[in-house]
This record gives structure tokens, sequence and C-alpha cells, in this order.
């Protein structure tokens, strides 16, 4: 008999402890420094140098000079901090929060500003 | 003589989510020969190495498996830096170790779960669950990540562990033990479980060492084997003694899996202790040429690793042992002779990791 009580101490002391899991809509969930969410640019400091293009081990990113954007597929992205790393002038950061789901898969393309608007902003 | 029945287990099973089909040959209740067919989940991963540089085929290595994938980054990197004669600082060695004993506390915990949840004890499954999520959250903490965390890397380690980081850490290990503690004496103690697993799935030391088990599987058969014992890494400074259990039945493995969780907490509280100072990576210049095998021990046994380089950015040959292909031929036979109610208790007993197994 004492054996089968082993468990049931657990057990009943669970029942009158707070809930383990977090109540989702009502406690958000709460995100460490280090959270891997989704890759952002900052699109006034790229120089489109495309090393992060050619860095990236899943080929997530896509940058073209002529037209001057930059896009990434977040559906192809492991987010593995590579691109965060190699580029020269930190305009790439990983954000916490999550990438909202989309219907159709496709890249999302950010236009980057050439210089002398830049300049001009 | 009774009439044979074949009775098909698996691919799609209540007890594993995983597929693998095994014919099983019945005389009455009785098993007497079972035929092992896998295959269903193939994904390639060995000529990949050719089309991905040897740098990124880290991120692949990491995705054989779901549960032990620190530990697959780890042994593939560490075939490559023997290959390119490199020096591992050792912090970078320690904070392996580190995430390596605690990817062991999530995995072992979470076959605990599982196997309680084969048995029918579903409070001890949602219990040993609750603990695991603790660990999980710690990797989420470190690393970013739950479940892979891309921290391994060919010449060190990514990511870097602030000293007051890991004496947070420490305190939450207490923690996570002293939750762990109750659950493993019902593990070890409680009639439910022992009545289950006890003299089901024997399997000798004899046939444990001719069938090739490795892990857990060959522990609970009285092997003494245990690949940190080759003092890969940082287990050079750590003094590992595999734990052994005799009895050779689905609950000396479970035995074996409740101790290596106190053992691998202890540990990590020593990694905490002795980890130095210093850089966390080396630079890698050049490309591997030459081959090696690298041996590593994973939750669930020995893995191996044989990779070759030809002094190019790709490599030639990659290639992956993983410890529950290993156990396959041990299973089979635990299997022959018993009854056809403990075959799904048999089969989680060896922790398969079929994903692993096909690559
Ligand atoms: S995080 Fe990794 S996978 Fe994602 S875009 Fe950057 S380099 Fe590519
Ligand atoms: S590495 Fe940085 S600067 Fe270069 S193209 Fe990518 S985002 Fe732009």
């Amino acid at each position: 008999m004492s054996d089968i009580l082993k468990m049931f101490t657990t057990v009943i002391k669970s029942l009158f402890k707070k809930s383990t899991c977090r109540q989702y809509p009502f406690k958000k969930p709460v995100f460490f420094d280090r959270t891997k969410g989704h890759i952002q640019i900052d699109r006034e400091r790229c120089i489109l140098c495309s090393l992060c293009d050619k860095r990236c081990p899943t080929g997530a990113i896509n940058v073209d000079r002529n037209a001057r954007t930059w896009a990434i597929n977040s559906y192809k992205c492991i987010l593995c901090f590579r691109c965060v790393e190699v580029c020269p002038v930190t305009c790439l950061a990983m954000q916490q929060q999550y990438s909202a789901p989309e219907e159709i898969k496709k890249s999302e393309v950010v236009e980057i500003p050439a210089k002398a608007e830049k300049a001009k902003a | 003589m009774a009439k044979r029945t074949i009775v098909p287990f698996g691919p799609q099973h209540p007890v594993l989510p995983e597929p693998i089909h095994l014919d099983l040959v019945l005389e009455d209740e009785m098993v007497v020969d079972v035929l092992p067919s896998v295959g269903f989940i193939h994904r390639g991963l060995e000529l990949l190495c050719q089309k991905k540089s040897f740098q990124d085929m880290v991120f692949v290595a990491e995705r054989i498996c779901g549960i032990c994938s620190f530990i697959h980054g780890v042994g593939y990197c560490q075939g490559i830096e023997k290959v390119m004669n490199l020096d591992i600082p050792k912090r970078a060695q320690f904070l392996r170790v580190f995430w390596g004993e605690l990817s062991r506390v999530h995995s072992h915990l979470l076959w605990l779960g599982l196997a309680a949840d084969a048995i029918g004890f579903e409070s001890l499954f949602m219990h040993s669950w609750r603990v695991r999520e603790k660990v999980l959250a710690i990797f989420e903490e470190t690393t970013g990540g739950r479940v892979i965390f891309g921290a391994a890397k060919v010449g060190g380690v990514r990511i870097d562990i602030s000293q007051d980081k890991l004496d947070q850490l420490a305190i939450a290990l207490d923690e996570i033990q002293k939750e762990y503690e109750p659950l493993a004496k019902v593990f070890l103690e409680d009639y439910t479980v022992q009545h289950r697993w006890s003299e089901v799935g024997y399997l000798s030391k004899e046939d444990a060492h001719q069938l090739g088990a490795v892990g857990p599987t060959a522990r609970a058969s009285g092997l003494p084997q245990d690949m940190r014992k080759l003092r890969y890494g940082a287990y050079e400074d750590l003094e590992v003694e595999p734990i052994v259990e005799t009895a050779g039945d689905c609950y000396a493995r479970c035995v074996v899996r409740v101790k290596e969780i106190y053992q691998s907490l202890d540990l990590m509280r020593r990694v905490i202790h002795k980890i130095p100072a210093g850089e966390i990576e080396t630079k890698v210049t050049g490309f591997p040429q030459g081959e090696y095998f690298s041996r590593v021990e994973q939750p669930r046994g020995e893995v191996v690793y044989y990779v070759k380089g030809n002094g190019t950015k790709f490599l030639d040959r990659f290639r992956v042992r993983t410890p529950t292909f290993a156990n396959i031929p041990p299973l089979l036979q635990m299997l022959k002779g018993c009854t056809l109610a403990d075959v799904p208790a048999i089969v989680l007993s060896i922790d398969p990791c079929i994903s692993c197994t096909e690559r």
C-alpha cells in the first residue's frame, strides 16, 4: 500500500499548487534575450554587400543589388544567427516576437533606400 | 505446434510516434520471430555534405535528431576538428559538456515520461514532463532554442554563458533535482512500475555484447560501456563512472536512466565549478583533408560519426551510425519469447529514435 502512496503525495500536492502551465491568452509568454523570433533589418543602414545572402546556410536571404532589395523567406530561415554575426554594419537583428502565420509562403521584400535618399533623410 | 500468425506492429502505433515496422510471428500469444523493416523516413543526409560547406553541415547534423540535437552537432564538429588538427579552447569544451549533459537529462526525462505513459501511469508521465519543462527553459535561456540550439560550431561554440548566469543555473539545477527526487522514488520503488517491467525483455550480457548493444541498453545488461570513458573533450577533466545494472530486463534499463539523470546533474555542477575563463572558439582556416571516426556518448548510447574531407569546402563523405541502429538487433533478441502485450513496453525500453536511425 505504501508503494502506491509515493505517487499519491506528489499528486495531492500538485492539486493545491498553482498551475504549472501558463494560462496563455491571459498571461503572455516571457521572452529571453536570446529567444529566436524573426530576423529584422534596419533598412537605412544596409549597404547591400550581400554577405548575409552568401553565408546563410539555407539560402533564406536574397539580396538584389540592381533592384536595391533585401528579401527574406522566413519559412526557409532556421534562425541560426549567422547573418546577424556576419553583417559588417550590424543592421540585422534577431527580434523576440515569433513571425505571424501567413496564408501564402512568400518572401518579405525590403527596399533599401539609395545613399542620396539616405543623406536627404 | 500452435498455428503461426503474423501480426504487424507499426509503422503507426500508439506507443511509438515514430515509424518502424515489425512483423511479429506469433504462436498463440508468444512472439517467436520478428522481422524489422525501416526506411519510411529516409532523408539522405549523407549525400548532402557534397552540396553544403563543412561549416554549414553542423546545422544539418544537429537536425538529425530532435532530442539529442546538440550532441549530434558536437560529434560532427569533433570529427572535423580532429581532421583539421584544431585545438579547442577549454571553456568551449566545458560548455559542450554542459549542454550535452543537460540534453541527457532532458532526453531521459522525456523517455521516463513516455515509458510511464506506455504502462498507463498517466500522472507520472505528466509530472516527468513538468520537470523536463524546466530543463527546456534553461536551454531557451542560454541558447535561444528549446530543441535545436545552433550552439556548436567547428572550432568551439557560438554562445558563451556568463559566470553570473552559471551561478544562477547551479541554483536552477538544484531545484530540478529537488523536484525530480520524488519521481525517481516512484520509478525505483513503486510496485506498479516494477510489476510491469521486471523480467520483461531480458537481454543477457553475452547477447548484449555479441549483438552490439550500446548505451543504457548495454549498461542494463551489465556491460560497463560508456563513450565518455574515452575522455573526449572536457571529459578529460571530469571523471565519469558508467552506471551499470545486471538484471538485463526493461526495469533495469529504466533504473539505469533514472540514475543517469542524477549523474548528469552532478556532472553539470562540476562543470559550473571547474569551468575555466577564456576564449570559446579558435579560428578555422583552410579546409579539412583526411578522415576520422568520431565517437561520442548520446543519451541513447554511442554515436559514430565518420567524416572524410578532400581539401575543399565540401566533404567527400559523411556517415552517421546512431545508437538506435545498433540497438535494433538486441531488440529483436529481447522480443523473442515475450507475449504480444509486452511488445510495446520492450520496444520502448531501448528508447528508440527511428528518425535518427534512418537519417
Ligand atoms: S538566421 Fe540563419 S537561416 Fe535565418 S536568414 Fe539568418 S543566416 Fe539565414
Ligand atoms: S550583410 Fe548586412 S549590410 Fe550586407 S547586405 Fe546583408 S544586411 Fe545588408
